[in-house]
């Protein structure tokens, strides 16, 4: 069960290296009070770290670790660097950000897979958790993007809306939808031949590629659709402009600049967990999106509130939370139509399987 | 981590029959779901032959794009004419991206400067695009008008490429190949963009399908350079160009290879600098090529015909800085534009411009054979 604790024992030395030796100032020329601070952002780290394989991996049993390329530890807090050429720039956001969430909103419905299991007669919601739990480090072991993972769920759900897949399949048609989710928003594809034998090859080049026609059949091509990481950017970009504009008339307004992305990068965490999750499946996706940003928000508003030490903390908690809240506010849940009820339970749902996969992880890595 | 693994799920086959039947019986009594009800729909379709090719005959061919090759065509159902773009499905990697991106892009996109996809054709080895038929393009037109364009023409089709790039942008959508070529105009003077299959490579291909070569002349610098930023401003900058080329009758930057591109772009616009271009003393490919430093020259020289505000507006176009480039969608407001008047920001995005009585096209002075004047067919 190793495997199970990603990036736990091997790699825990090497993360905390990274960390203190990265963006804090050198060890020794930390005052006592900075340095507990540190090891309590440390402590934060550590627990958001192990959300970010989903936390659903034990139930993919436990073969030894034999992937053919390492698979990069990922640092929980690393900035996203997303690949050359997958998402649009900031610039984009700036010139085109609320026409553009506007046209994402109004589409999203027609690209929304309800109840992908509801006719399914041999797939269950558990077959699906552990499907999707092998595709997120699969993207990730392609660096592919946050987008192309959400994209190929996506796809997945839409083709089991429109077609009976038989249990035996249900691999073939996880790894078909990645491909074509790559084909439509990364620069590169992996090989067929690399994604049959992550399948231990199970299933043959033709029957992927026979399925891959008959997927784009069923969905009539559609493939463009809106997806959780396009709404998580948009709302971060928001959160940035609401914060810059905030902090403007501030001499320390660029004291935690980072905030916005820190929280994005945790929510998209949150967002990975509830991709694998059935009870998800109903929520449209700019709605996950902004509840997983609140709360994201909250948890790190929460971890922060622990360690407040300086003037700092406080001074960025206070500027940050309304920025969050009035940034999302103004352009989702509240003026965007979304059931004020649906989102609240959204948010509780997302708040409840933060918490069970961190108690689930907390007990893995104590063992 | 271990991601290659056989998932562990029940080795159980085929779905029993019976079963099956019923799904399908229940799918179609229940519309519940849309993709299930849009397959219905198209099943009624095909009835009168939609989505069958037999629907089409092929009048002859009209040209290789970088990935397909397309075909004049007419349709037995309306007897108008469109153009058959086909597209082998049968690749070492599965079905082309550079297909599933056009197709799944378009379909998204009802704008009247947009070329409208009318039906897909699947069949065995094959997919075949049904497009409607656009006589000309950009290309052939200043051909056609000795390369001597009516000012008040090029200000047209200017505002029908920003209005149509305008919409793709706003949809998170790149063109990433705009050249004359791609421009398809009818013989109401209707601009349309097409050609959207560029995949989000690397680069843009240098070679077609059938193995000619790419033209570099519409590319921006900060492309032939090597970035991979996959963002709006790099459609603008064609644009620019494109501007350019209807304005004065010839290709603003006609470079054979990357270099010369790029020293016919610094010889005009003038070498960047970290003033004109943050970053570009950092670029190693830059600095590799060694360019003399060439000083910015005065556009008004070089297009004599294009007035003060054209000027502005070509100048905002061919910037260095990514981010200061003008985007599509504030270039339709620019005052370059306001003698169109104001009724042209409220078309619905599927009208045309020359629904408005005050947009009309002019003779073109150099213009020969007469393309614009009312046709009797």
């Amino acid at each position: 069960m190793v495997s199970v604790v990603d990036g736990g024992c091997g790699s825990e030395a090497g993360h905390k290296r990274r960390r203190t030796g990265g963006s804090s100032p050198p060890t020794d020329a930390l005052t006592p009070a900075r340095q507990r601070r540190s090891e309590a952002r440390h402590r934060k780290q550590k627990l958001i770290s192990r959300l970010s394989d989903s936390g659903f991996q034990e139930d993919l049993g436990d073969s030894p670790v034999s992937s053919p390329n390492q698979t990069p530890t990922v640092s929980p807090l690393r900035v996203q660097e997303p690949a050359a050429g997958q998402q649009l720039s900031g610039g984009w956001f700036l010139q085109y950000g609320d026409i553009g969430f506007r046209v994402q909103r109004e589409r999203e419905d027609h690209f929304h897979p309800c109840r992908s299991l509801a006719r399914q007669p041999q797939l269950t919601s558990e077959a699906r958790c552990k499907l999707v739990s092998w595709l997120i480090p699969v993207h990730r072991h392609f660096r592919l993007s946050f987008e192309c993972c959400c994209l190929a769920v996506n796809i997945m759900d839409r083709f089991l809306v429109s077609t009976a897949v038989a249990a035996d399949c249900f691999q073939l048609l996880g790894v078909t939808a990645l491909l074509l989710a790559t084909k439509q928003v990364e620069v590169g594809s992996p090989r067929i031949s690399h994604l049959l034998s992550l399948c231990c090859d199970a299933f043959t080049k033709e029957q992927l590629c026979n399925l891959e026609c008959l997927i784009l059949l069923r969905l009539n091509f559609r493939l463009a659709a809106p997806t959780l990481a396009f709404f998580i950017d948009y709302y971060t970009n928001c959160m940035e402009a609401a914060q810059n504009e905030a902090g403007g008339g501030f001499a320390r307004r660029n004291m935690d600049t980072k905030r916005p992305r820190r929280c994005s990068d945790l929510a998209r965490k949150v967002c990975e967990l509830s991709l694998a999750d059935y009870a998800f499946n109903k929520y449209p996706a700019s709605l996950t999106a902004s509840c997983a940003l609140r709360l994201a928000s909250e948890l790190l508003k929460t971890e922060q509130g622990l360690t407040i030490q300086s003037g700092e903390d406080q001074w960025d908690s206070f500027v940050d939370e309304p920025c969050v809240q009035t940034a999302l506010s103004e352009r989702s849940v509240d003026q965007e139509g979304h059931n004020q009820n649906l989102a609240r339970e959204c948010k509780d749902n997302l708040k409840m399987l933060v918490s069970l996969n961190q108690e689930k992880l907390d007990r893995m890595s104590n063992m | 981590m271990d991601v290659s693994k056989r998932m562990s799920l029940p080795m159980d086959i085929r779905l029993p029959p019976e079963f099956l039947q019923k799904l399908q019986l229940e799918s179609e009594n229940s519309p519940l779901c849309k993709p299930l009800s849009r397959t219905s729909r198209r099943a009624s379709l095909s009835d009168i032959g939609f989505g069958k090719l037999e629907t089409y005959v092929k009048l002859g061919k009209l040209g290789e794009g970088t990935y397909a090759t397309v075909f004049k065509g007419r349709s037995k159902l309306t007897e108008n004419l469109v153009a058959l773009k086909e597209i082998r499905l049968e690749h070492e990697e599965g079905a082309p991206c550079t297909a599933i991106r056009e197709v799944s892009l378009l379909k998204n996109l009802k704008h009247a400067n947009i070329v409208t996809l009318h039906d897909i054709i699947h069949t065995d080895r094959c997919l075949t695009l049904v497009f409607e038929y656009l006589d000309s393009d950009l290309k052939q037109y200043l051909d056609n008008c000795g390369n001597l364009m009516s000012m008040n023409n090029v200000k047209i089709f200017m505002f029908q490429l920003m209005r149509g790039l305008s919409y793709c942008h706003k949809r998170k959508i790149l063109h990433r190949d705009l050249k004359p070529q791609n421009l398809l105009i009818n013989d109401k003077g209707e601009l349309k963009l097409a050609d959207f299959g560029l995949a989000r490579a690397k680069s843009v291909p240098t070679k077609t399908y059938s193995n000619e070569v790419v033209t570099l002349w519409y590319r921006p610098p900060d492309v032939l350079l090597g970035s991979t930023e996959y963002s709006t401003p790099i459609d603008m900058w064609g644009v620019g160009c494109i501007m350019f080329e209807m304005a004065t009758g010839r290709p603003m930057f006609p470079g054979a290879t990357v270099k010369e591109e790029l020293h016919l772009i610094f010889r005009l616009i003038g070498t960047p600098t970290e003033d004109t271009w943050p970053g570009i003393s950092s670029n190693d490919e830059f600095r590799s090529y060694l360019f003399p430093q060439y000083r910015p020259q005065a556009l008004i020289n070089h297009v004599p015909r294009l007035d003060t505000e054209g000027i502005d507006l070509l100048s905002a176009l061919l910037l260095y800085n990514t981010r200061s480039r003008m985007s599509s969608e504030a270039s339709l407001r620019h005052p370059y534009f306001q003698t169109l008047g104001d009724n042209i920001h409220n078309l619905a995005d599927t009208g045309s411009v020359f629904s408005l009585r005050e947009v009309q096209l002019q003779k073109d002075p150099g213009h020969r054979t007469s393309v614009f004047q009312p046709l009797s067919k």
